[in-house]
């Protein structure tokens, strides 16, 4: 995920993330799910791989005790690269 | 009409994310645009078990997905879930053809499919609909949604299609699947048309009065296109 640093990944690029979420990372366990969300730091990834990560967890965002703290973290990251982050973010709510 | 046909608007010109709609005799079918190793492909539940990821062509019309116009960031996160969706194998028979919009959320955080039990399941409209829903983007306000009677008397007809297609086939499962969708005749029916409207515009979730009078233009402005 860090790999790509800042540079906004292409779709084809980002889409073997998702599958990666599962395979390499997530699996069902959301203790590690928790920990990738808390220890990400988001001035490190691109604005595209910081929505990724809230909105692809959103529907599991009640099993994840970090989730809220990453969005807050994720909005003033967003808002400090000049985006609307309530716009980018809309409707990631708990 | 923003949605267009391959002839007025190539598919090739897709930015990050579209809808596609088009009818089938007296039916009327939506599906997802990304673009996938350079050619823009469709992502649509076809049938009962059978979603199909594959380069869009045919009478279609189309459009980008308007909401996302200023947030490219959520449209390519969008677009990947799909791509990973649909180049998972084992997802192609995983969705069955529900009626009723599922309690249970369908997609894992992988682009995985959730195996749903007997009458649930998606419709092709609904499958958009959820898609968006995981990323926590509502397309239509589905709380004040109202039932028509056009759309019980569709449920039945599609359920004695499910029927007709367990007897040819000889399959139990399809069966069983089909007596449990009668229970749900009935449910909240989102149309295609209405969920195109939907993801090709400005402002989003769209009422049901939205939704419904774009709906029928959208079906109209088709039938002209196609004529």
């Amino acid at each position: 995920m860090q790999a790509m640093g800042l540079r906004e990944p292409r779709v084809d690029e980002l889409a073997p993330i998702f599958v990666g979420m599962n395979e390499d990372v997530f699996g069902e366990n959301f203790e590690t799910l928790d920990t990738v969300l808390r220890n990400t730091d988001v001035t490190t990834i691109s604005s595209t791989m910081i929505v990724a990560l809230g909105r692809g967890t959103f529907a599991h965002r009640r099993l994840l005790r970090s989730w809220p703290d990453y969005i807050e973290r994720s909005k003033i990251e967003l808002g400090k690269r000049g985006l609307d982050a309530e716009k980018v973010l809309r409707g990631l709510k708990l | 009409m923003s949605l267009l046909s391959e002839g007025a608007r190539p598919f090739q010109n897709l930015t990050l994310l579209g809808i596609a709609f088009r009818r089938y005799e007296d039916q009327s079918h939506v599906g997802l645009l990304v673009r996938h190793r350079g050619t823009p492909f469709i992502c649509h539940l076809a049938q009962h078990r059978n979603l199909l990821f594959e380069p869009v062509t045919g009478p279609f019309v189309w459009d980008d997905c308007h909401f996302l116009d200023a947030d490219p960031q959520s449209a390519t996160a969008i677009a990947a879930f799909i791509v990973s969706l649909g180049t998972n194998p084992t997802n192609v028979r995983a969705i069955s053809y529900g009626i009723r919009y599922p309690r249970r959320r369908v997609f894992n955080a992988n682009g995985t499919v959730n195996h749903l039990h007997h009458g649930a399941g998606h419709t092709c409209a609904t499958f958009v609909m959820e898609i968006f829903e995981h990323f926590g983007i509502e397309l239509l306000n589905k709380g004040r949604w109202k039932g028509r009677v056009a759309d019980r008397i569709w449920q039945r007809k599609i359920i004695k299609t499910i029927e007709n297609a367990a007897k040819e086939r000889q399959s139990v499962e399809l069966q069983q699947h089909a007596d449990a969708l009668k229970k749900n005749v009935g449910a909240a029916r989102y149309r295609p048309e209405e969920v195109a409207s939907a993801a090709a515009s400005v402002d989003i979730p769209l009422s049901f009065d939205e939704a419904r009078s774009l709906g029928m233009q959208l079906v109209l402005h088709y039938k002209n296109e196609f004529a």
